[in-house]
């Protein structure tokens, strides 16, 4: 089994680095954010709840950016920009199966700003494959193990 | 093209179209509409925010001149009014929604100066937050509850984030930040 590595510089929201892009889970239990914390952009995601940051440290490389972080209900799943193609992807992290899927490898074009609904199916990112800045609509289909509220919400820190 | 290339072409053909009839994920957009009733329009949109289940998106688009936040059925394929959301003199940015759809924050820039607004669809209110606060702001989102607001604040030219409580419009006590 592997196990991430300790996060280091920061165990908190905020840092000595640029931190940026808060998004809710609809449990209202999690957090998820960029920060530069560790040398170079990257996503992190924090447990309101116990007060404590989430290893992504699959997601996370060191020779590229993770960016604009959005999760579902439960933080199951985290979409967020990567260049670790070399040009700006939207991809899916699904962490129970610890497994990413790139949605825009044959997509034209640049994107930017993913957002994922609660249960996880239905994404909508900005992409620029028409010469300018439209809203792209992704369904990941009937196959998508729908993110579920297992509490009542709660946004309470 | 000879016979022999006609064929693979087919083939090739055939087999992108059954790809693109049954794989997933299927990509719904950008589908312009020209009249502005709908998703995407002839100018820039930005800022999306996909609801709970699909059902709606939040997001801003440069359609009627400047920038407005526009909210978008995606079941009956429609614009649906927010009336006092948008104004002539303001470039409003970054919407997110709780989970019911009631409460809309977003940053609204006027005359140079920028704030999270915090909208309610019932009363067709809408709210400074961050009026008291001496910083520029970015990234508003609200919890699906409403009862919590989280957003970037540039305090001495870097980006932090800060956690408001919508209800008292002060930030949250004793959320562990870590030590600048």
């Amino acid at each position: 089994m592997f196990t991430p590595p300790p996060e280091v510089g920061g165990g908190g929201i905020n840092s000595q680095a640029p931190d940026q892009f808060p998004a809710y889970s609809a449990d209202g239990q999690y957090l998820a954010f960029a920060s530069d914390r560790n040398g170079s952009r990257d996503v992190f995601l924090y447990d309101l709840r116990n007060r404590r940051i989430i290893p992504l440290a699959e997601i996370n490389r060191p020779n590229s950016s993770q960016d604009q972080p959005s999760i579902s209900a439960t933080a199951r799943y985290l979409t967020y920009v990567t260049d670790e193609r070399g040009k700006p992807d939207i991809w899916v992290y699904d962490r129970q199966r610890r497994a990413v899927e790139n949605l825009t490898l044959y997509l034209p074009g640049s994107v930017r700003n993913p957002t994922i609904s609660a249960d996880g199916r239905q994404i909508a990112f900005e992409s620029s494959r028409l010469g300018q800045w439209h809203i792209e609509l992704v369904d990941r289909g009937t196959d998508t193990e729908l993110d579920h509220l297992t509490m009542t919400p709660s946004a309470q820190p | 093209m000879r016979p022999r290339h006609k064929i693979f072409a087919s083939i090739w053909l055939l087999s992108v179209l059954l790809a693109g009839c049954s794989a997933y994920p299927r990509f719904v957009g950008p589908n312009v509409d020209p009249s502005g009733g709908g998703l995407n329009s002839a100018y820039p949109e930005a800022d999306p925010q996909v609801g709970p289940d699909g059902s709606f998106i939040l997001f801003t688009s440069d359609r009627r001149g400047s920038r407005d936040v526009f909210l978008y059925d995606t079941k009956n394929t429609r614009l649906l009014d927010l009336p006092g959301l948008n104004s002539l003199d303001t470039l409003s940015e970054h919407p997110s929604s709780s989970a019911d759809g009631k409460w809309i924050v977003f940053t609204a820039d006027r005359q140079g100066t920028r704030d999270v607004y915090v909208y309610n669809r019932e009363t067709q209110q809408q709210q400074n937050l961050t009026q008291s606060l001496n910083t520029d702001v970015s990234n508003p989102t609200i919890s699906a509850d409403g009862s919590t607001i989280a957003f970037e604040a540039n305090a001495g030219g870097q980006w932090d984030i800060l956690v408001y409580n919508r209800v008292t419009g002060r930030p949250i006590e004793n959320l562990p930040l870590a030590p600048r």
